[in-house]
């Protein structure tokens, strides 16, 4: 398992996925009401990487 | 005029405190600048899993330049296409049915301008996370597998983005006529299917919006063998007439609304 990656080059990407998963959180803490419980959303925004905060800001968000 | 630009300004406002400014660029970004890397790096990824043998590794092409900004290509017309329809299904609806649509209309707010503002604040969503995204993509490309040529590169984009353009127009007409979900529903099946009958039957679809996809990928792979105009220019036109019939149907329909909602 030595991959030679380029740590320069995937930085921005993993850079980019944290500020994602950041901002997700953020609106689910400031959100009044979510769909099913918060602690919840925070697990799939935490481990679902990706698609885990995209489906929080298409299901979880409540239109107040 | 200026009333459409004041509800403009409120709707840039709505979507940065909704983060959607944020997430739907990010998104973008991730989704096809993966792309690249991950055809980079497929040799390494496959010899680390172990269960490839080594003599078919040695042979293992690295794709070209061009098929790689075709993959990326092919990521906008899936699931950027569905992103950007969920993301725009209440972009009317739910003012509709939250009661706001109603309160802004009986102001002397003309339909018109209510929806050609939602219509810009969605088309500023697109132009940003498409523009953003795509040159990360270009640059990421030319970084790992070699250089993209930049006529074809960019007309390939353009027509990327005008097929994006008119979902987003489909999504606001049917966000106008619909509740949400069932507009997001009906947009997809119409784009799905816009699509599909045109791989069935492309002379029949020769006109329609679908035309673009393939027309996008002969201009990457450099072979364009057909002036694009004609669909480009319906394309266009098709995009206005939704945003002319959207204004239609909610000046129709906008007071109703509030009877048992």
């Amino acid at each position: 398992m030595d991959i030679n990656v380029n740590w320069g080059l995937l930085a921005p990407i993993i850079v980019l996925q944290f500020i994602l998963m950041l901002t997700a959180l953020v609106s689910l803490a400031r959100a009044e009401s979510v769909t099913g419980a918060k602690w919840i959303w925070a697990l799939v925004i935490i481990f679902g990487n990706i698609a885990g905060s995209i489906v929080y800001f298409i299901l979880g968000r409540k239109e107040n | 005029m200026r009333q459409a630009w004041l509800i403009y300004r409120k709707e840039m406002l709505g979507m940065a405190r909704s983060y959607q400014l944020l997430w739907v660029p990010v998104v973008f970004l991730l989704l096809v600048v993966m792309q690249p890397v991950t055809s980079y790096y497929l040799p390494e990824i496959l010899a680390a899993s172990g269960s490839v043998p080594e003599e078919m590794l040695a042979g293992f092409p690295i794709p070209g330049p061009a098929e790689v900004m075709g993959g990326v290509l092919g990521q906008y017309s899936t699931i950027g296409v569905m992103i950007l329809v969920i993301a725009g299904m209440q972009i009317v609806a739910g003012e509709r049915y939250g009661g706001t649509a109603a309160l802004v209309l009986v102001r002397p707010v003309s339909s018109a301008s209510f929806i050609s503002a939602k219509w810009a604040g969605q088309m500023t969503l697109l132009l940003l996370s498409f523009t953003v995204s795509y040159a990360a993509a270009w640059y990421y490309t030319v970084l790992l597998l070699g250089p993209v040529p930049w006529r074809p590169g960019l007309m390939a984009g353009g027509l990327y983005m005008l097929w994006l353009a008119f979902a987003v127009s489909l999504t606001l007409l049917f966000s106008t006529l619909l509740r949400g979900s069932v507009a997001a529903v009906a947009s997809l099946l119409l784009i799905g299917g816009l699509s599909l009958g045109h791989s069935l039957a492309p002379s029949w679809f020769a006109w329609s919006p679908a035309r673009l996809l393939p027309l996008a990928n002969a201009a990457i792979a450099d072979a364009l063998a057909e002036p694009v105009y004609f669909p480009a220019v319906s394309t266009v036109c098709l995009c206005l007439v939704c945003v002319g019939m959207a204004i239609w149907g909610l000046r129709r329909q906008a007071i109703p609304d509030l009877r048992g909602e």
